[in-house]
């Protein structure tokens, strides 16, 4: 018995011992490491929330360099998100994509604002003449150097 | 009451090409086979010309360039992975579904306390917003109601996309049923429908009505099986119907409980041996391989089923091909530490072997080949330069070659994925 580890488990009353091991430890150092195998770090998992609606796509050009997106950089896109006022986008405006800061205008509309303080990339009003959809969240981004 | 859904991809391979170039949208659409042999998938635009199934390139392609339809080749590595995230969110929705094909799926919702009808809008609305794809829904006693529904769902807008036969009147059954021609009944096709219009059956309604036993005998067990399905008796189960031919299927639930990876192996080696000799058999290259593999659904122990579809590189009827194929998704699919029931393989994208491999130059001898084009340099000379050509890369192209206008593989290849501004 003296190898049962005894819980005394306290329910309203009832005292039970539930042994936890109750194999004898081998001659020989255990690893210590055994008891906290967990899964190795994953990008993926990291990166991705829903796998079924995640999409990647590679920048091009250099609108959307002030918020870290540089071109070639890969993007996460998540379709299962929806959209809110400041998240960045993969938008299709008049069935071209684009990757925006999705924006409202004062007046209420939606725009479309670069990240290039350049100014040299003007944002993209939505009019009523506008076909305008939202593809997909952009939730992030990864880039290699060699 | 048994509850059965049919969820289906609408025009499912043109509308994957939709997804990632919105240009296409509403525009007249066909994807053609591998090959770019003949017309596989139509937009509903396209289908709106009178685009035909089935319909060769070489006969379109004159009045489609007038009518400004767009044909783009097939592109499988691309569909197989749309049709997997598909798959695996309708499998968020009931614990029982059966992958029917790459764009069908049957979803068990007996039981299941919310309405169906909603829960097929929540089914529409998560594939359509995860993955750009529009579904319709189908849903009744029977799979053979299931794919009626559907069948309504699509063809009747005012359904929005989802129709539950479980919830009509026997009166309104009947009224919707007698409007719907017998051809759209699951499993009739072509002789059948001819025999069963002479027999006055012209009508979904007048096939419900008619004598199982009378059917049995004037065709077979299957048609009457169709009958009691229409009358709300679940009697097919997967295995019993024949596959669509542009699939091949070999799957089979385990004796007893099976648990590791080897034993899955062996039975993954066996169906795969098996559905490739049906595939020499009629002929047939395979595109894609499906795999899958499923714990019981009753009982307490832990339920998990997964499966997973691969583009081949080429078309090949190679057994030693598609095996290792197989055995690299079931690595891919298998979870230790369940007791697995079924395992299953599926060839897709089906194509004739004659198409694929060799043309008209690969089945003539060299002597032959030497003494035609004899021939036709004697035709040139006479009536001008290139009145006789070898068709479009002919002589010794790979397949591949034929494949003139493949969208990327937009999910699977780092250099395909969309480039945006």
């Amino acid at each position: 018995m003296s190898n049962i580890i005894q819980i005394l488990q306290s329910t309203i009353g009832a005292i039970k011992p539930i042994p936890l091991f109750s194999t004898k430890v081998r001659a020989g150092f255990p690893s210590p490491a055994d008891d906290h195998v967990e899964q190795r770090l994953d990008v993926s998992e990291y990166l991705i929330d829903q796998v079924d609606a995640t999409f990647f796509v590679t920048i091009q050009g250099q609108s959307m360099i002030d918020v870290g997106l540089m071109s070639g950089d890969k993007v996460v896109v998540d379709k299962s998100k929806s959209a809110v006022i400041g998240d960045i986008i993969l938008a299709v405006v008049d069935s071209e994509f684009t990757i925006k800061t999705l924006s409202r205008s004062k007046d209420g509309r939606i725009r479309l604002l670069p990240a290039n303080s350049s100014g040299a990339y003007k944002p993209i009003e939505i009019t009523e003449s506008t076909q305008f959809d939202v593809w997909g969240v952009v939730t992030g981004s990864f880039r290699r150097f060699k | 009451m048994r509850s059965i859904a049919l969820i289906d991809v609408n025009n499912f391979y043109a509308s994957c090409e939709c997804v990632f170039n919105p240009k296409l949208e509403g525009k007249p659409l066909v994807v053609l086979s591998n090959n770019d042999g003949c017309a596989i998938a139509r937009s509903a635009k396209a289908k709106e010309l009178g685009i035909k199934m089935g319909e060769p390139w070489f006969k379109l392609k004159e009045s489609a360039k007038e009518l400004g339809v767009i044909a783009v080749s097939s592109n499988y590595a691309l569909y197989a992975d749309m049709s997997n995230r598909v798959m695996s969110i309708i499998g968020q929705f009931a614990p029982t579904q059966e992958v029917y094909s790459i764009d069908e799926s049957f979803l068990d919702l007996t039981g299941i306390k919310q309405n169906h009808v909603e829960l097929g809008q929540s089914m529409r609305g998560r594939i359509r917003s995860w993955t750009g794809l529009p579904v319709c829904v189908g849903i009744g006693q029977s799979k053979t109601l299931a794919k009626l529904a559907n069948h309504v769902a699509k063809k009747r807008p005012q359904f929005n996309g989802v129709c539950n036969l479980n919830d009509f009147s026997k009166n309104d059954l009947d009224l919707l049923m007698d409007s719907i021609e017998i051809n759209e009944v699951w499993g009739v096709g072509r002789q059948i429908d001819t025999k069963l219009r002479k027999l006055g059956i012209k009508t979904v309604l007048g096939l419900k009505n008619a004598s199982p036993e009378y059917i049995r005998q004037q065709f077979n067990v299957v048609v009457e099986k169709t009958v009691r399905e229409l009358n709300g008796i679940t009697c097919l189960e997967l295995e019993e119907v024949a596959p669509a031919k542009k699939e091949i299927m070999s799957s089979r639930s385990f004796g007893y409980k099976v648990r590791d990876l080897q034993s899955l192996q062996e039975a993954v080696t066996l169906y795969i041996s098996k559905a490739a000799e049906k595939l020499r058999k009629q002929q047939s290259f395979a595109g894609a391989v499906r795999v899958f593999i499923t714990t019981s659904p009753f009982g307490d122990s832990a339920k998990y089923a997964n499966s997973m579809t691969i583009a081949l590189p080429s078309p090949t009827d190679d057994t030693i091909q598609l095996t290792s194929t197989a055995l690299w998704i079931l690595k891919r699919i298998y979870k230790h530490g369940y007791e697995y029931q079924k395992a299953g393989v599926m060839l897709t994208d089906i194509c004739p072997a004659n198409a694929q491999q060799t043309d008209l130059f690969g089945f003539t001898s060299l002597k032959e080949s030497s003494k035609l084009m004899a021939v036709m340099d004697a035709i040139n000379s006479k009536m001008g330069k290139s009145t006789l050509r070898i068709a479009s890369q002919g002589f010794n192209a790979p397949w591949k070659m034929r494949q003139g206008n493949k969208s990327p593989h937009y999910t699977t290849n780092w250099a395909d994925i969309l480039k945006v501004n």
